[in-house]
């Protein structure tokens, strides 16, 4: 520059405005920490970048989710360890089989077991942030009803109470001998026969017994019958066998035994011929049946309505008896909804329940961590407390005591089944998803650092450099400041006088 | 003796005046641009061998014409890039700064995870009414940006007007000038002011249009673009410009005037012929050219990269697949695929062979008449076959349509009213229908799959998008009127719930839909920097958001670098220029000095040539 000339458009006035620009741009990038504040000042940098924005958005958006899951599952799983834990404390209460009634009809034990019961609706319809956890995919639907309408009905509907009543009538019969019959076709022979039931009462699986001057007959028929022939009077200790299943799945035997003396239970008197004993035989037949009945076969009973009443989905309605209790042989194939309190009121359909809540939790990670109540293993919880509470005892009936005890062990057992699906299993499913999500918010955590650390390295700008370009910025711009002034006054103007 | 070196000293007097007078004019224009900075030659005065004196020549310029003409191109090449530049950093800053909430990318994030979050509790009503409100941001930000891009492209129209505006101005002052000089330079004279403001006259329509100027021997000028049309020889031009009061993006230039509706430059000459400029491609640099490069290319190019977007991000979400079933008749195979469903632009997709050749072709539904053909590039699909079929006579009417486009090798007809049955020849087997498919644009918001019309077409009723071509092209400008289906604004539900059946905590339709913009890859329409029409983007919405972004990023960014790159040169030019052309204060000092000196020296002769002549008188 020899001299300025004009010096507003010079080329040099010019560079210290850019200069000025320059320094102005690199302030603001120390005041904002940001490179640029346009696409295209980015440079290179503008595919990283918006593809880091993206990530980091697509991970917060995961972070929100994998948030609310972790609330949902440590709820499920508290929920769900609570319920296991109610069964494990009704299974040892259950170990005392002793009837005795708090109220003339129910034992402390059953009343636990309402209690349990309430507690275990009150888990299974709770409400998170909004959200039933145990309803299936309708997630603002209470999973069950409460547990006086499960128990008691609901007008014109009907409640455990009655399916159950209803279902011990089916199996009882007509004249309480559990749906057999028993008939004494000659003087000498007693027949037990199964009569056109369906499902309902005792059925004969076998026959034997050790018995002299007799013969024990197992026409498989259908219908099957056990014939007891006498030909002479047997010998005392002789044993006669039934063997009967029950409607739940679980057998008792029959077990009659002659005695020469009076006869206790489960014994026949010995009569003088073939024709007192086998009249002796027969009394003792029914009297032993009856106490079967009471004692065994309407527990199973009762186990096996609370299932059918709590082994419902969208497809499989409460099942029902049709037609009078005491002479029916199937149950009703109607639609029993109308006639039945359905105990479970969300999403039933046949899909896994996992299946009914899927929620990505990162780019190629989906958890599933949908629950029903009806699922096996927590239905099972539910039915057998339900079941337990349902029934009434009659104090004074003499099998009382075998009813109940027997009617407590089996809770006792289905609570502690293991077969299938249980509570424990779901909760190690669970325990799955928890992991999953936890390791998914690790590889968040890294991916956000590392994306973090790519936008500082892409969009950020490093203090240190800025600060070091200012200063060398100032250097040359005070420089050329004071050159122009200089050379704008070396000008010979100034020397001329 | 004396007398005659008194003349002499007069005449150097003379000299040295005008010699100041010229100093002092140079002086005072140093600021001025536009000048040039003048100089006197001194010539000796001679009578014979006998010096009488000394003489100015009349003012000279100082000027590099050479450089001149480098400079006025340069300078043409630099408006261009600066004003293109200007126009695209002002586009680019439209998506948003880098890592804003308010950039496109980041509100398109936020939309995806507002899904993510409907995914997560389908049942709350706060879940449902976030990815409305997201979506409803979303759909305003891209109508603001093709709002904004259609503001930039009606300022460029208006720089247009400008600028024609001031080149007219430019070429009448170029005329009245040059006048004057064809008037001032008989006899030798040398109108050095003047021929200065025809530069800047020059000067001024050389920003605006690229020129050549050619110098006549009675020193006026022509001038002429650099694409060879006259600007100006004695009489100037008349360029008129029909400028438009308002901008869409169905807005286009085109060189048959009924169809056009931007403006066009229309030069008229001095005998009455008028061409459009624009048609002939008259601009290739200059402020001009950069406006309409801007107007017709770069703002356009970026408004149909965000109707891709718009169109992408509806229809990702709208569409649902209907699948051919297979059927025979006799020995002829083929397809028959339900057409109920079928929206104006939805396409059928069917795979053949005919004869040798196996060839895939689309068959969209377009009721208007007017429409048809259909140009092939109707469809993103580079390598198929597009035909136009109106759908409005029924499936019957249709079929045999398609029967006379696809030809006798094929059987096309409509055994039941909606089923449209595509057949091959059966034995002679000269043609195969290997496959028949459609994508029909879901309107319904239950429906029966996960396809939800979350934005829709709110210029139009029903609001639905479906990239129809009834009267014009549903794509060009949907980004302007892309909105949430109010339907879906009034029932949030439907974001969860595909049919009444639907369980309200059923995340399977959120979960669809989130997939369908970030999993599922489309074809995208081929613009500009995305993508050729042999080979179309194909991308997920969400990484066709950023590719837009980054590629509108990075010709901003190109713009920007061209631009600085000429004003490198031009600089470098006008610094050249500069040093011979404009005044030096010091040297005009130096001179001023010399002259001075020269003009004591002169006066003490006079005052020495009187003292003698006293001297001589007294005596």
């Amino acid at each position: 520059m020899s001299s300025l000339g004009p010096l507003r458009s010079s080329v040099g006035i010019r560079e210290i405005i850019a200069m000025r620009g320059e320094l102005d741009r690199l302030q603001l990038q120390l005041a904002t920490g940001r490179r640029a504040e346009s696409f295209a000042d980015l440079g290179g940098g503008r595919s990283p970048s918006l593809n880091a924005r993206a990530k980091l958005a697509d991970i917060s958006a995961y972070g929100q989710t994998i948030d609310q899951l972790e609330v949902r599952l440590s709820v499920i799983q508290a929920s769900l360890g609570r319920i296991d834990k109610i069964a494990g404390e009704q299974r040892g209460e259950n170990l005392s089989t002793h009837f005795l009634p708090v109220d003339n009809s129910q034992t402390a034990q059953q009343k636990a077991a309402f209690q349990r019961l309430q507690e275990m609706i009150g888990l299974l319809n709770q409400d998170v942030d909004g959200r039933k956890l145990f309803s299936g995919r309708r997630t603002d639907t209470d999973a069950t009803v409460s547990a006086d309408i499960l128990l008691n009905g609901s007008p014109p509907r009907a409640g455990l109470r009655d399916v159950i009543v209803e279902r011990n009538r089916a199996d009882r019969g007509v004249d309480g001998l559990g749906r057999l019959a028993i008939t004494t076709p000659t003087a000498t022979r007693v027949t037990l026969d199964e009569t056109a039931s369906g499902p309902f009462g005792f059925k004969i699986t076998g026959a034997g017994g050790t018995i002299d001057n007799a013969t024990i007959t197992d026409a498989i028929g259908p219908p099957r019958s056990v014939a007891v022939d006498f030909t002479g009077v047997p010998s005392a200790g002789s044993t006669v066998r039934v063997t009967l299943a029950m409607p739940d799945g679980t057998s008792t035997t029959l077990s009659l035994r002659a005695t020469a003396g009076t006869p206790g239970s489960s014994e026949f008197a010995l009569g003088t011929d073939a024709t007192t004993t086998a009249t002796n035989f027969r009394t003792a037949l029914q009297t032993e049946v009856q106490r079967l009945v009471t004692g065994e076969l309407v527990p199973a009973s009762t186990m096996v309505a609370a299932d059918g009443f709590f082994t419902v989905d969208d497809t499989t309605f409460p099942r029902r008896v049709l037609g009078v209790p005491e002479t029916a042989t199937g149950f009703d194939p109607g639609d029993t909804r109308l006639t039945t309190v359905v105990w479970y009121t969300a999403d039933g359909g046949a899909d896994p329940a996992r299946a009914t809540s899927v929620t990505r939790i990162d780019t190629s990670v989906t958890v599933g961590y949908g629950l029903r109540a009806n699922e096996q293993g927590i239905r099972s919880v539910i039915a057998n407390l339900a079941a337990f509470a349902a029934v009434d005892f009659n104090p004074t009936d003499p099998n009382v005591q075998l009813s109940y005890a027997s009617l407590s062990l089996k809770v006792r057992d289905r609570l502690g089944d293991k077969s299938g699906q249980t509570v424990t299993a779901i909760q190690s499913e669970m325990v799955v998803v928890q992991q999953s999500l936890k390791s998914a918010e690790e590889r968040h955590t890294a991916s956000r650092s590392l994306l973090g650390n790519l936008l500082e390295d892409v969009e950020g700008v490093s203090k240190e450099e800025v600060a070091t370009r200012i200063l060398e910025l100032q250097t040359r711009l005070q420089a050329s400041y004071q050159t122009t002034a200089m050379l704008s006054r070396m000008s010979l103007v100034e020397f001329l006088r | 003796m004396s007398v005659s070196a008194l003349s002499s000293a007069i005449s150097g007097l003379r000299a040295s005046q005008a010699g100041m007078g010229l100093i002092a004019q140079n002086v005072a224009n140093a600021d001025n641009p536009n000048y040039t900075r003048k100089s006197l030659e001194s010539r000796t005065q001679a009578i014979g061998e006998r010096v009488v004196g000394v003489r100015s020549t009349t003012a000279q310029r100082s000027l590099d014409t050479l450089l001149q003409r480098t400079l006025r191109t340069e300078v043409a090449g630099g408006s261009y890039a600066d004003v293109r530049a200007r126009y695209m950093d002002r586009l680019d800053a439209l998506y948003g700064p880098p890592g804003s909430g308010s950039a496109l990318d980041a509100m398109f994030s936020a939309f995806t995870g507002a899904l993510q979050g409907l995914a997560t509790s389908p049942e709350s009503p706060t879940a449902r009414g976030r990815v409305l409100s997201e979506a409803n941001i979303l759909a305003q930000r891209i109508n603001g940006i093709s709002e904004d891009i259609q503001a930039l492209r009606l300022e460029t129209e208006q720089g247009i007007g400008d600028a024609v505006a001031r080149l007219n101005d430019a070429l009448q002052r170029l005329s009245s000038i040059d006048r004057q000089i064809i008037a001032n330079s008989g006899g030798g004279g040398n109108p050095v002011n003047l021929l200065d403001q025809r530069d800047a006259a020059i000067n001024e329509i050389a920003r605006l249009v690229d020129v050549r100027v050619d110098v006549n021997q009675d020193n006026s000028v022509a001038v002429f673009t650099r694409s060879g049309m006259l600007l100006y020889d004695r009489m100037p031009v008349v360029l008129e410009f029909d400028q438009r009061a308002s901008l869409t993006p169905n807005s286009v230039y085109d060189t048959n005037a009924a169809v056009r509706s931007v403006g066009t430059i229309m030069l008229r000459a001095p005998n009455g012929l008028a061409v459009d400029m624009l048609a002939q491609g008259a601009f290739r640099a200059g402020e001009i050219a950069g406006l309409v490069s801007l107007r017709d290319d770069v703002l356009p190019n970026a408004q149909r990269q965000l109707d891709e977007f718009a169109a992408g991000l509806a229809r990702s979400l709208s569409d649902r697949a209907v699948a051919g079933t297979a059927t025979t008749l006799g020995a002829q195979a083929g397809f028959s695929l339900d057409v109920t469903a079928l929206q104006p632009g939805d396409a059928i997709t069917l795979t053949i062979r005919d004869g040798a050749t196996a060839r895939t072709v689309s068959i969209v539904r377009v009721d208007d008449p007017t429409m048809l053909p259909l140009p092939q590039t109707a469809t993103a699909r580079p390598d198929d076959q597009v035909i136009g079929i109106s759908f409005a006579g029924g499936s019957a009417a249709a079929a045999a349509a398609i029967q006379t486009a696809l030809g006798a090798n094929f059987q096309v007809d409509s055994p039941v009213a909606g089923t449209i049955r595509f057949l091959d020849d059966g034995a002679p087997n000269l043609s195969d229908v290997t496959a028949a498919s459609a994508i029909v644009t879901e309107t319904s918001l239950a429906g029966t799959t996960a396809a939800l019309p979350i934005f829709g077409d709110i210029g139009r009723s029903p609001p639905i998008y479906s990239g129809s071509f009834e009267g014009r092209s549903q794509l060009v400008g949907f980004a302007q009127r892309i909105g949430v289906n109010p339907s879906l604004a009034a029932d949030p539900s439907r974001l969860v719930l595909i049919g009444n059946a639907t369980a309200v905590g059923d995340p399977t339709r959120p979960n669809a839909l989130l997939d369908r913009l970030t999993k599922s890859t489309r074809l995208f329409g081929a613009t500009d920097g995305l993508g050729s029409p042999s080979a179309p983007p194909s991308a997920t919405v969400a990484s066709f958001v950023q590719r837009m972004v980054a590629s509108q990023g990075q010709q901003a960014e190109t713009a920007k670098r061209l631009s600085e790159g000429q004003e490198v040169v031009v600089n470098g030019l006008q610094t050249r220029f500069d040093a011979s052309a404009r005044v030096n204060i010091d040297e005009e000092m130096a001179r001023l000095i010399e002259l001075q000196q020269t003009f004591q020296a002169s006066a003490r002769i006079i005052s020495t040539v009187d003292e003698m002549m006293r001297a001589l008188l007294q005596t």
